[in-house]
This record gives structure tokens, C-alpha cells and sequence, in this order.
């Protein structure tokens, strides 16, 4: 299974590079880097920074490093402490005329994120800082929305779909999950995802 | 299992993203008239799917054919809003083929459309009950009554006709809504000795539920 899984990541990877050949990168006054920012992430102790660029008329690289630090800060989890990293690394196809002429996408692709969440535990009449390493991989399917792009912020609205499976490791003596609901950071399951971007283009 | 679940899932992935690519290369340059649509079902999500309908014209512009990989994936307990709350994780996947009509030709006007189709799906879900369990204690067999955890795997087949509407078509964007009914079957396995509080209100949204069915729902998504 897993060989057949990296024969068609091979198959899907040749047939990407092919699909780009015959294009070429046309700007027409559009910009084809940019940088945004994710800003309901901070409602996680979260600071997400993208990077988007172009590849052709059609298609988008977007990298959407994270950073998480801080003490808590909503009343989703119960932890001390976190500080965390993370990375979404999106293609994004913008069909017919592309990018700027057409407001709608369409992006996939990973998501990995690691988090080190300190949080209390109650032991023999004390209460005992525990720590657990939360390995997080994922899968989203996003459609969105650009406003016009020839403007000096873009905004960008999305939503989608997405999976994630959550690998956990703790010194606790009893494990906290952190998946109360499918926003934490250890939940595995499917997700509804909903967001805006605040973007700066760079040329 | 799980894991095995995750990998078959990624190999799912994998050949439909490549199958997204390959369809670039065959972008319409009339924007009214699509021929490939990715569209968003997130309804799903209720019953922890995550589900991607991959549309895709025929030969004449009016006859669709609609692939619709799902995959079911939770790994806690489950809510109680819709079947039983005694589930404490799902994992599977499912497939629906779907064929498509649109009545008119014409694609400015071509707004309604029927859709007829099925599809298979498997389900694992896992329980938390009780038991009658046999062990061995010095050479004496005894048995107790154990709280463990234990699988259930489904097997369903389901067939479906709706009639639908585009709510929202602009050049590269639409969005349905779709009604019908259906019929699913649920072939169930479970293994002996558990007590199976079986729900006496299951419904149309659980699994287990066999039997004719309303369908309906949003599909949200990008066409080219």
C-alpha cells in the first residue's frame, strides 16, 4: 500500500510539472508574490505567516508557516503553557483567466504541526507540571474568495474541509487529549475550516 | 487499523489530486460552460466525512458524471445529535458514482439539473460496553463482567435520485442545493459477547440506519 502510495505521488508530481510546460507566468499589472496573515490564529496562541507565489497564470505555491507560544489565552484548553510550530503547504489553482481576473480558488495540501503544551496535573495533594508533545499531520481542501487583487491589501475569504491525526506523547500519569472540539490541538477527525487572509503583494 | 485506513485514504488522495492536474491541461476558455467542477459537500462533516465531489462533463455539455470519495474519520467520542453517543471513534471510506442531468442545453440557462447514482462505503466504528468475558485461572475458567472497548464494521450500499438547482453560478463558482431520497443497506458486523445498546431513535443520519431515506443538501465549489 505504501508503495503504491508513492507511485502515484510520483504519477501526481509528473503530471503537475507537466501540466505547467505550456504556461507561463503573465502578470498584467497582478501581483505574483504576496504575504498575509491568518488573523483568528492568535485565538490560538497562534501567528500564521503566508508566503504565496506564483507559478503560472493558473497555480499558486502558498506556505503558511506557523508559530505558537504563550499562555492560554481562550477558554478552549486547559493548559499552561504552549510553544509550537507548524506548516501548510498549499498548490492553489486559480482556473480560467487566473489569478486577479478570476476571484475564486481552489487549494490542498499538507499540514504538519508540533505542539508543547506544559499543563497541570494533580498528583498525591499537589498539583505538578506535565508536559505533552502533540505531532499533528493533515489534509485540507479549501475554496476562497480574493478580493480584487489589484489593490494595495488583498483580502482573501475560505473555507474547506479537512483531516487530521493527532500523535500524542505526554509524562502525565493520566493522558489530557486536548480534543474537546475539532479547533484543539490534538483533535483527529475531520474539520470544517472557515478563515480570512490579510495579504500584502510584493510587487 | 487505523493507520491502514489513513494510508488508503492518502492513496485516495493522491489519485484524485492527480487526476485535478491532469484536467488542467484541458481548461474551457468559455467561462459559462464548465466542464470540470470540485466541489465541497460540507454537510458531511456532521458524520465526520470528509467528502469531495469531482465533477465532470460528458461528450454533450448537458450529461455529467460525478465521482464523490468520502472519508470518515474521528478519533474521540462522538456527539449525540444525530445516533449513538456510545461511539467513541470512526474510521472508513466510501465512494459514490453519480450520473447527471441537465435538462436544458444550454448552459447560461442550464441551472436545474437530475442526478441518479450509488455508491458503497465501510465504516469501522468503535464502542465502549460490556461484556461476558472467559478467562483462565489456575487451570479453573472464570467469567466476569469487563467494560472494554470493541469494533463494529459496516458495509454500506447505498442508491440515490435527486433534482437540484444551481443557487450560485458565476464563472468559476457555483453552488447547489439538491433533494431526493434514497436507499441505503447496512450490512453490520459486530463481535459476540458485547452488549449493544442498540438506540431505539436511529436515524436517517446514523449508520446503522437502513431503509428509504430523504437526500439533500449544499454542494459549494469551483468550476472550469
Amino acid at each position: 500500500m505504501k508503495r503504491l502510495f508513492t507511485i502515484l505521488l510520483f504519477i501526481q508530481i509528473s503530471l503537475f510539472v507537466a501540466a505547467q510546460e505550456p504556461e507561463t507566468i503573465t502578470t498584467n499589472g497582478f501581483p505574483t508574490r504576496m504575504i498575509s496573515f491568518v488573523p483568528q490564529y492568535a485565538f490560538m496562541n497562534g501567528l500564521r505567516l503566508d508566503y504565496d507565489f506564483q507559478l503560472t497564470k493558473n497555480n499558486w505555491i502558498q506556505l503558511a508557516p506557523t508559530f505558537y507560544a504563550g499562555r492560554e489565552n481562550m477558554d478552549i484548553n486547559n493548559f499552561e503553557n504552549i510553544t509550537g510550530i507548524g506548516l501548510h503547504a498549499y498548490h492553489r489553482y486559480h482556473p480560467g483567466e487566473g489569478f486577479g481576473k478570476v476571484p475564486v480558488y481552489l487549494s490542498f495540501g499538507p499540514v504538519y504541526q508540533y505542539f508543547h503544551l506544559k499543563h497541570n496535573e494533580w498528583e498525591m495533594n499537589s498539583t505538578k507540571l506535565r508536559n505533552t508533545y502533540i505531532h499533528r499531520i493533515g489534509l485540507d481542501v479549501i475554496i476562497g474568495v480574493f478580493s480584487p487583487a489589484i489593490n494595495d491589501i488583498v483580502f482573501d475569504v475560505y473555507t474547506g474541509i479537512g483531516l487530521r491525526h493527532a500523535f500524542q506523547t505526554t509524562d502525565a500519569t493520566k493522558a489530557q487529549n486536548f480534543n474537546d472540539s475539532f479547533v484543539d490541538f490534538g483533535y483527529s477527525g475531520s474539520i470544517f475550516i472557515l478563515g480570512l487572509r490579510i495579504g500584502i503583494p510584493l510587487n | 487499523m487505523q493507520n491502514n485506513i489513513i494510508i488508503k485514504a492518502l492513496v485516495i488522495v493522491v489519485f484524485f489530486a492527480g487526476f485535478f492536474h491532469q484536467t488542467q491541461a484541458q481548461i474551457s476558455e468559455n467561462k459559462q460552460e464548465h466542464t470540470t467542477r470540485i466541489m465541497l459537500v460540507p454537510q458531511y462533516l456532521i458524520n465526520n466525512g470528509f467528502r469531495i465531489e469531482i465533477d465532470r462533463s460528458l461528450h454533450e455539455k448537458n450529461r455529467w458524471i460525478t465521482l464523490a470519495p468520502t472519508i470518515y474519520y474521528r478519533d474521540k467520542k462522538g456527539n449525540s445529535w444525530f445516533g449513538n453517543s456510545n461511539i467513541h471513534g470512526v474510521a472508513g471510506l466510501g465512494m459514490d458514482v453519480l450520473y447527471r442531468w441537465y435538462p436544458s442545453r444550454s448552459a447560461k440557462s442550464g441551472r436545474a439539473f437530475l442526478s441518479a447514482g450509488g455508491g458503497y462505503s465501510f465504516i469501522s466504528r468503535k464502542f465502549k460496553g460490556n461484556r461476558w468475558e472467559e478467562y483462565l485461572e489456575n487451570n479453573l475458567t472464570y467469567y466476569r463482567y469487563d467494560t472494554d472497548y470493541w469494533n463494529a464494521s459496516y458495509h454500506l450500499i447505498n442508491m440515490r435520485v435527486t433534482g437540484g438547482f444551481h443557487i450560485v453560478k458565476r464563472a468559476h463558482f457555483c453552488m447547489d442545493y439538491y433533494l431526493g431520497f434514497g436507499v441505503k443497506y447496512s450490512f453490520i458486523n459486530r463481535p459476540e459477547g458485547y452488549v449493544y445498546y442498540n438506540n431505539t431513535d436511529d436515524s436517517i443520519f446514523d449508520t446503522d440506519f437502513s431503509g428509504f431515506l430523504i437526500v439533500t443538501g449544499l454542494r459549494l465549489g469551483i468550476g472550469w
